[in-house]
């Protein structure tokens, strides 16, 4: 338990870390929110009274502790171009990206187990290339080119789908599919390379000698085993779900996180960058967290 | 004992895209007859006219808010909840107002709620950005419930522009809840925001102009330009306007339930000078790279033909526009004439000097920029493309940091726009004379055309400035690309605004039955 606590322990710096880069990176961008603001009629004056009252006269090491002490009272600051509370603003955005995140992740783990271990029991067969091949094609298919492709094919053509926006659960299949294209390949081939490993394992001759069916010794002993390797790679990649929706979420206008942090950049508005990429952190290492916690809940050897 | 561990698993893989398809079935209901979508391309980031800043929402305001004037399509001031108004002296304007106008919660609208609403944009508190373009303002007086009286520091012809600003209640205007629930007088009220993704209104039934026809207005934020043009051929999205790029027009006008309408827009495109640069600031020079743009070529190729030359920032259908201004047809054989005259002659490389071109990252924008460069090379000005996320290229720009720059000036009517973006004293952050111009002789003609209230006489200080401006090549002017719109053919009415907003689906109303 005492490992576990220590991980937990070690997300603190890790987001503080994330947080301090973001707060320097985004005031190096060349840009003044407060012009952005209050546009091109602004006088001189309207500008500095604006920017003294956001604090942006301030040096930046006095941003930055002031950031910091609203943190630990969480409050994330106001939104400049909301003008809401930055935490009111991303939690309206959180549950679409949340939701498209989990259905792509569905999506991925549905369709790549099962092929990875189709393709590794019968490997270098027919089913096996195929299903090589398909992966291949899918994790060479860029998300801004699947996503129109799968719009013209389903909704305009075949009309079964919407094209794009938030409504009824049909609005979600193409944007879960698109997210989770690649992320399927790269699974499924993770899950059959892992797989043939185990296969060829002396446990497993033990286990069918015994009598056990074919089916039972893949999913019982075999997949178990196999699935370590998987797990870490789904944890990795749930992270990258939550912030790199972003081209999904703009073909198929889902207002999401990542929809939001595109819009806070461009307009400077720095306190919501940073709510952004802390919510896209926190959101990754507890993710990660769990991954960790999982390994051990399938691997007694990683309980330490 | 078998456990259909893996069975279960395929079985799962193969239903799910079948579960989900039948939801999609659920999901697609027909068209609510009374219900008209707009697409839009960016999100409204505040619904408040005090605050709103972004194109978006500023569309949109009228449809929530009523003003003092609004401008008519022709882009002139009308009176809206104005009855009349007078000007008893160069500096006092006076409005009567409409009586029995309500806010959409049932309240009277009245002259206090009109006084609240400027001098709360005026209050430097409030980090309004109309302040500066109201700092014009003395006071603003209300003898009764129905008469505003505005009082100017100074004389402005223009001022009338400025009463275009929707009207808040004076009790809600300070509530936490206005931005995001805003209450109006205008023809439609409020009903459902999600940001980033829809903003729905619904018809007032106790409007002053009498209820709107279409019961409902869903504006849906479609970022995305394919999938927003795909949505209005699928018949999900009703009305397209200011954002479809002229090579879709055949794509939309393939669908038969759409109208898709191109006329002349007064969007004005321009390549911008840096007057302080060493080499620009030479007016042959300028000259020359006016000379040397092919605008036709580039019309073709971008715009297929859809937008029309332009000579001056205001449109022929504008009321001070000048129709004689000196203009540069494409000549290279003059433009390399012109350049060797001022001292820049070929070098052996084969080039005479190079310039660095900054644009943003719109796609059209760099296809422009590209093409102007390859007319530059024909004539030996070598040309260095910069593209740059939009915050970067805006703040460079107003910095003063460049060589040349494209950008575009949209929806201007008020001709007083000259004076801030040519008028010596409007360099950044005052104005946007971004590219330093200063005639004094032009400074004279913009300011005594603020004070002149004579129309004919604003009108003649107005057309001799644009004839120094155009003579002194402040500018390359391109072109006005054509305003495109697409409406689905089961409304009428719709009736396009210069400033681009959606005023007129106030008027819209859907077609008696028949598709």
């Amino acid at each position: 338990m005492s490992g576990l606590l220590r991980r937990l322990l070690l997300l603190v710096p890790t987001v503080l870390g994330v947080l301090t880069l973001v707060f320097f990176l985004v005031h190096l961008i060349p840009g003044d929110p407060v012009e952005l603001m209050l546009g091109e009629t602004a006088s001189r004056a309207d500008l500095s009274k604006l920017r003294a009252d956001l604090g942006l006269d301030r040096p930046l090491g006095e941003q930055y502790a002031r950031f910091l002490g609203g943190l630990a009272r969480g409050d994330l600051g106001r939104s400049f171009f909301y003008r809401k509370p930055v935490l009111a603003v991303i939690g309206g955005a959180l549950p679409a990206t949340a939701l498209l995140a989990a259905a792509a992740m569905a999506v991925a783990l549905l369709v790549a187990l099962p092929i990875g271990v189709l393709a590794a029991v019968r490997r270098d067969r027919l089913t096996d290339r195929l299903a090589m091949i398909g992966s291949l094609l899918g994790v060479s298919m860029p998300n801004f080119w699947l996503g129109p492709m799968l719009i013209i094919l389903f909704s305009f053509r075949l009309g079964w789908l919407p094209v794009s926006g938030r409504e009824g659960a049909a609005s979600l299949v193409l944007p879960a599919l698109t997210l989770g294209t690649s992320l399927a390949a790269i699974l499924a081939r993770m899950t059959r390379a892992s797989m043939l490993d185990v296969l060829g394992e002396d446990y497993l001759r033990t286990a069918r000698a015994k009598g056990v069916g074919p089916l039972p010794v893949i999913a019982r002993h075999a997949l178990r085993n196999a699935l370590m390797p998987v797990v870490t790679i789904v944890g990795l990649q749930f992270g990258a779900l939550l912030s790199g929706a972003v081209i999904t979420e703009n073909v198929f206008a889902w207002p999401g996180v990542g929809t939001l942090l595109v819009q806070a950049i461009t307009a400077r508005d720095y306190p919501l960058v940073q709510g952004c990429v802390l919510v896209i952190a926190l959101c990754y290492v507890a993710v990660n967290f769990l991954t960790d916690t999982l390994y051990a809940l399938i691997d007694p050897r990683v309980r330490t | 004992m078998m456990r259909p561990g893996l069975g279960r698993l395929f079985a799962m893989t193969l239903l799910l895209p079948g579960a989900l398809l039948g939801a999609a079935c659920s999901g697609n209901s027909p068209a609510d007859p009374g219900t008209l979508v707009v697409g839009l391309e960016a999100n409204p980031t505040n619904l408040d006219p005090r605050l709103a800043t972004g194109a978006a929402a500023v569309r949109i305001l009228p449809l929530l808010f009523n003003s003092l004037l609004h401008l008519d399509p022709a882009g002139l001031p009308v009176p809206e909840l104005a009855r009349s108004w007078e000007m008893p002296s160069p500096t006092s304007y006076v409005f009567r107002l409409r009586r029995g106008v309500r806010f959409h919660d049932g309240r009277e609208l009245t002259s206090a709620d009109v006084r609240y609403t400027y001098d709360w944009m005026r209050d430097p508190r409030n980090s309004s950005p109309n302040q500066g373009a109201l700092a014009v303002v003395e006071a603003v007086e209300t003898p009764d419930p129905e008469t505003v009286r505005f009082v100017l520091r100074e004389p402005f012809a223009s001022f009338p522009q400025n009463l275009t600003l929707g009207i808040v209640p004076a009790h809600l205007g300070d509530t936490e809840e206005f931005a995001e629930a805003p209450v109006g007088s205008g023809p439609f009220r409020w009903e459902e925001w999600r940001p980033g993704e829809r903003l729905v209104v619904r018809a007032f039934d106790g409007s002053w102009e009498g209820r709107p026809r279409l019961d409902r207005v869903v504006f849906r934020i479609v970022a995305n330009e394919t999938t927003r043009l795909l949505e209005a051929r699928r018949g999900r999205i009703d009305l397209l306007w200011n954002n479809i790029p002229p090579y879709a027009v055949s794509f939309l006008r393939e669908a038969r339930e759409l109208a898709v309408t191109t006329r002349p827009g007064i969007t004005y495109q321009y390549l911008g000078f840096n007057l302080r640069d060493d080499i620009l600031r030479d007016p042959r020079v300028r000259r020359a790279i006016a000379h040397a743009v092919d605008r036709d070529r580039i019309v073709r190729a971008l715009y297929l033909g859809l937008a029309r030359p332009a000579a001056t920032l205001l449109a022929p259908e504008n009321w001070a526009h000048a129709g004689d201004v000196a203009t540069f047809p494409h000549d290279p054989a003059l433009a390399r004439r012109l350049l060797d005259d001022s001292g820049f002659p070929v070098r052996p490389d084969g080039t005479r000097f190079s310039l660095s071109y900054k644009t943003s990252t719109d796609r059209q924008g760099i296809e422009m920029a590209d093409l102007v460069a390859e007319d530059l090379a024909a004539v030996g000005i070598r040309v260095e493309r910069r593209s740059f996320e939009w915050g970067t290229f805006y703040g460079d720009i107003k910095a003063g940091n460049f060589q040349l720059y494209s950008l575009r000036w949209v929806g201007i009517t008020d001709p007083d726009q000259l004076h801030y973006i040519f008028h010596s004293t409007s360099v950044p952050p005052a104005g946007a004379n971004r590219g330093h111009y200063a005639n004094p002789e032009v400074d004279r003609l913009l300011e005594s055309s603020r004070r002149e209230s004579d129309p004919a006489a604003r009108r003649d200080g107005l057309v001799a400035a644009q004839r120094l401006i155009a003579a002194d090549c402040v500018y390359v002017s391109l072109w006005y690309p054509d305003d495109i719109y697409s409406v689905a053919r089961r409304f009428e009415g719709f009736e396009p605004y210069p400033g681009g907003q959606y005023t007129s689906l106030k008027q819209v109303r859907a077609r008696e039955a028949g598709r």
